[in-house]
């Protein structure tokens, strides 16, 4: 009888103990599931920060882009329109004094029309400027190959186009944008690059826009890309962002630098 | 002498939270989802179940048939619990194909085997726990890396609950054999763990459905932020 009761004991213990097994790995197991979450959800809050961050840069590069081109329409304003009108306004009070010769008198004339004709045409460059119209009217297309010509006649670059895609595909905005990507990108050629070629190309492969830039200039190191984004190319990114785009950049030293937007 | 102190205390403590969890879950009941429903209907369930065992063991009626009622109709409900609660199809798929099997299986045990409703039946333990054992798994692994995820501390409960007391209701009948002052101990801590089950259970109420629903939603919004 004694041999069965201590059998029936270690029975008994081999239960509890086995019992006790399962609560520890229950417990084990649960505090790994707790603590692995918590984990995961600080990496995610992480990168929710970093993001943010990301986002309040672009923002600030946005506002001081935006202040350096009131900038300059102040500066254009000042500097073309309202030292000619002043130059009128002159004329003008010379003519409303009234004792000039016949002469004088058709000479400050003159002088008035080819002065105004300035202005106009300064205001209309300025507007331009702004806004080309030609964007407006002939689309994406005719307003890079504008721009092109430009540069190419001012001799600073040559730049060759490939554009080949449905007007359709994009709306004003975005046209806008992808013009002003393009306007940024040739102005950091010259003026950063030394760049004397370069190239631009959009066209339509599996349903996705494609735009490549590439120019022949000193280009930059790609591995310090991240460090120093200027506010130029941080421009572009903010602008890929509001076309829902990826944007990549390549570059290595003297290698020039190839940018791809896809949309 | 103490031990039975014990077992009393725990046994009454367990029906006690669970008695107050019915009430509470009960009380939350309005504009909830049926899975929470669910969660009522097994409190319930298991309550009269409880209420019924001691009666009989009370008045010295053999009560272990009421065990299959409880191991069936808790397999039954959490396996729709989970049905509900899971999102990926196929660990729908899953719940469905194994209730059927285990069902079919349990049933055929009792049809080749009817004395088995007068113990525990090894068959109908290990087949109607696992498979809510995996189903907790399931859930733990979908609401990774989720925030605030409802159901969570009840899914714990569970995972611990079931996972320990598998061993003890598989071992119910050699405990049973060996004698009512040698088997105590067990039986004890088998109603110690489910105090603690029951607890879980508290808290999931308590985190989670204690406040009125419009609040809830307002969490929801939290987590979509």
């Amino acid at each position: 009888m004694e041999v069965f009761l201590s059998e029936d004991n270690q029975i008994i213990t081999i239960v509890i103990i086995g019992v006790l097994l399962m609560v520890l790995v229950a417990v084990a197991m649960l505090l790994f599931l707790f603590l692995s979450q918590k984990k995961i959800i600080e990496k995610q809050i992480e990168n929710k920060e970093l993001e943010i961050t990301h986002q309040k840069k672009i923002i600030q590069a946005t506002i001081i882009v935006q202040e350096r081109e009131r900038e300059r329409i102040a500066q254009d304003l000042h500097d073309d329109v309202s030292s000619k009108l002043n130059v009128i306004h002159l004329y003008a009070n010379l003519l409303l004094e009234g004792n000039l010769s016949t002469s004088e008198y058709a000479s400050v004339n003159e002088q008035i029309i080819e002065a105004t004709n300035k202005t106009l045409e300064s205001a209309r460059k300025i507007a331009h400027n702004l806004l080309p119209p030609i964007l407006d009217k002939f689309g994406l297309k005719s307003a890079i190959e504008e721009l092109a010509d430009t540069f190419n006649i001012s001799k600073k670059i040559s730049i060759s186009s490939d554009i080949n895609f449905p007007r359709e595909l994009l709306n004003s905005d975005s046209e806008l944008h992808l013009f002003r990507i393009t306007q940024e990108l040739i102005n950091n050629s010259i003026r950063h690059g030394e760049a004397e070629e370069c190239k631009i190309s959009i066209n339509l492969e599996d349903d996705k826009l494609h735009f490549t830039y590439t120019d022949n200039g000193i280009g930059f190191n790609s591995d310090d890309i991240k460090n120093k984004k200027g506010i130029g190319l941080k421009n572009i990114e903010s602008r890929v962002a509001i076309l829902n785009g990826k944007l990549s950049t390549k570059s290595a030293l003297n290698k020039g630098i190839k940018v791809s937007i896809i949309i | 002498m103490d031990s039975i102190n014990y077992n009393d205390l725990f046994v009454h403590t367990g029906y006690f939270v669970l008695f107050i969890n019915l009430i509470f879950y009960s009380k939350s009941y309005s504009n909830k989802s049926i899975a929470f429903k669910v969660i009522i209907v097994y409190l319930f369930y298991t309550f009269v179940i409880q209420m019924i065992a001691h009666f009989l063991s009370a008045n010295k009626i053999h009560n272990l048939f009421l065990s299959h009622y409880y191991f069936i109709g808790q397999f039954i409900l959490f396996s729709y619990f989970y049905y509900l609660l899971l999102n990926k199809p196929i660990f729908k798929i899953i719940i469905i194909v194994v209730l059927s099997i285990v069902t079919t299986i349990i049933g055929v045990t009792y049809y080749n085997n009817p004395e088995l409703y007068y113990t525990f039946n090894l068959w109908e333990i290990v087949l109607s726990f696992t498979p809510i054992i995996i189903y907790s798994l399931f859930y733990f692994y979908e609401s990774f890396g989720v925030e605030n995820k409802k159901y969570l501390i009840l899914n714990s409960g569970v995972f611990f609950y079931l996972l320990s007391s598998t061993l003890i209701f598989s071992a119910g009948n050699l405990i049973n054999s060996t004698g009512r002052s040698i088997g105590l101990p067990i039986w004890t801590l088998n109603a110690f763990l489910y105090v603690i089950y029951q607890i879980f259970i508290f808290i999931e109420w308590y985190r989670n459905f204690r406040k009125p629903d419009i609040v809830s939603i307002n969490n929801e919004d939290e987590i979509l932020l």
